[in-house]
């Protein structure tokens, strides 16, 4: 397979991991639209959520001074991440845990399924984990016949249902309780019969379910929100409880992190603790935050191995235009505010990051070419940017990719794109008075094809501006001919 | 509090790790950096 990368760097491969849909946004989202269970699911959901993060943040004086310390520390640590990363390893490495380095999800998924094979273990419980999802590790340990078990209630209810993630957070956002009641009854084992859809009967059955889990489980596989270098301490923030379980229970922790995620110090990480919960959850704190340091004797896991995973991160690092999209800590606030999102759910963008953030981080990850409709999901109206802990300008970005996608596919074509021929012809109209008015007048002829002041239809190449909206029908004078009627022709003035 | 343990990479039984992976990644974020240097959180005046 030939290796694709962007200033030397590699890209997420292909054929492995979820980044990748199988359709382009434009057609996922037909079909997410046309669902109105699932948008009638997301829009409560994302309503509640996102009163909640305004409530709580409202109670914050300083969150602005919050937003901008948290920027800078992502900044400050991406311009020293190679320094960081070995202070990490050191750290680590020192408190008796093992470090491994994986340039890309192939080598990520061989490194665990290698270390779990080694326990001699034939299942693992997991602790929710994004990157985890973003490799496929779930289906790499199934074909080495290890059966992973998901502990978080969403992503049981995402894996009981033989389903896919479609929000950062909240994986399972587009199943109702009546959804999930029957998801239980159909795949879980031993469940009652009389099992109703109220929250407390749901959560008590997965309980019920996990508990044998957790109990007879000898390898947790965890990712991480953030790894502190000066003492090699990573910490996961969860609000049920299994991840604790997942990361004192079993003899061998395995935890995948992807490189972004490592900050300098215990100082920042006070940053952390105080936007990722608000931003995320609506919560001044969230119910469970663990942190680790290696190994202790005799006290909760006595292997632990920390993989460090790029998978096209150094690639996106690498664009100083882009590289903001690394700051990202997960909290899912821009998808939540998202009109976009809001309307087509998580599923249509096609890589377990969906949303705004998903939008400037996945096609970073695997090249622009293989996810270049998501920079064009959007209506570029910022919302995403106001609510963002650490103030990603996510709407420059997307301008930016986008300006890639077409920089890139103009140098990969030898014949120029209807767009570009369209662009060109505009750019000769426009600069001449004599031609712009020209145009303008032969533009009102338009309005024959117009009923009701829109136009549905347009012939091609026009048609691929019409296949998704209408085109306003031009006015009946153009604004020349308006003002010569209104104030004089300028030339007679003269 | 945990107990350090003597420094050292312990090899991996199974001899799935690419040795070069390391030094690549690292190469990597390193020759790649973020841009101009940001204060960190206490620097930046908070």
């Amino acid at each position: 397979m030939t290796e694709r990368t962007f200033l030397g760097m590699p890209y997420a491969p292909r054929g492995v991991g979820h980044l990748r849909g199988e359709e382009p946004f434009p057609v996922a989202a037909r079909a997410a639209l046309a669902n109105t269970q699932l948008r009638r699911n997301l829009g409560k959901a994302t309503t509640t959520i996102r009163a909640k993060r305004a409530a709580v943040v409202a109670e914050l004086p300083d969150w602005e001074e919050l937003r901008a310390a948290g920027q800078a520390i992502k900044q400050h640590t991406l311009a020293h991440l190679d320094s960081y990363l070995e202070q990490l390893e050191s750290q680590v490495t020192a408190h008796g845990g093992t470090v491994h380095w994986a340039r890309d999800a192939h080598e990520a998924n061989r490194i665990v399924t290698g270390l779990v094979r080694d326990t001699g273990a034939a299942e693992v419980v997991k602790v929710k984990s994004i990157v985890t999802d973003e490799i496929g590790l779930n289906e790499a340990l199934a074909a080495a016949g290890i059966a992973a078990h998901e502990t978080d209630l969403a992503e049981l209810i995402v894996q009981l249902g033989h389903d896919r993630p479609s929000h950062i957070l909240v994986p399972a956002i587009h199943r109702n309780r009546a959804e999930i009641r029957e998801i239980f009854l159909r795949e879980m084992p031993g469940v009652d019969p009389g099992l109703t859809d109220t929250p407390a009967a749901l959560t008590e059955a997965a309980r019920l379910h996990l508990r044998r889990r957790f109990l007879s489980a000898r390898v947790g596989i965890s990712g991480a929100n953030f790894a502190v270098a000066e003492t090699g301490t990573l910490c996961v923030v969860e609000s049920e409880g299994n991840g604790r379980m997942c990361l004192t229970l079993p003899d061998t922790l395995i935890t995948v992190m992807g490189i972004e995620k490592v900050i300098p110090s215990w100082r920042d990480l006070e940053v952390f603790l105080q936007l990722l919960p608000r931003s995320s959850t609506g919560e001044r704190m969230n119910p469970y935050t663990s942190m680790w340091t290696g190994v202790t004797p005799g006290d909760g896991p006595q292997r632990f191995h920390l993989v460090l995973l790029d998978n096209g991160r150094t690639a996106a690092l690498a664009d100083p235009a882009g590289r903001a999209a690394l700051h990202c800590i997960r909290c899912s606030a821009c998808l939540n505010v998202c009109p976009v999102y809001e309307r087509t759910g998580g599923h249509a963008y096609g890589s377990v990051y969906p949303g705004p953030i998903g939008a400037v981080l996945s096609p970073q990850l695997t090249g622009v070419e293989d996810n270049a409709s998501l920079p064009y999901a959007s209506s570029l109206c910022g919302a995403c940017y106001d609510v963002c802990p650490v103030r990603i300008d996510i709407p420059s970005i997307l301008v930016h990719l986008r300006a890639r996608h077409v920089e890139e596919a103009a140098r990969a074509r030898w014949v120029p794109s209807a767009e570009a021929v369209a662009m060109a012809v505009a750019s000769w109209v426009m600069a001449s008075p004599v031609r712009y008015a020209a145009a303008q007048r032969s533009a009102g002829a338009g309005g024959l094809m117009s009923r009701k002041g829109k136009i549905r239809r347009l012939p091609p190449p026009l048609s691929a501006w019409t296949a998704a909206r209408d085109a306003p029908a031009p006015p009946a004078r153009t604004f020349r001919q308006w003002w010569r009627l209104e104030h004089g022709d300028p030339d007679d003035r003269a | 509090m945990s107990t350090p343990q003597p420094p050292g990479r312990t090899p991996l039984g199974s001899g799935v790790e690419d040795p070069a992976s390391r030094s690549a990644v690292l190469r990597a974020s390193g020759t790649t950096k973020g841009g101009p240097p940001g204060p960190t959180a206490r620097e930046g005046g908070r």
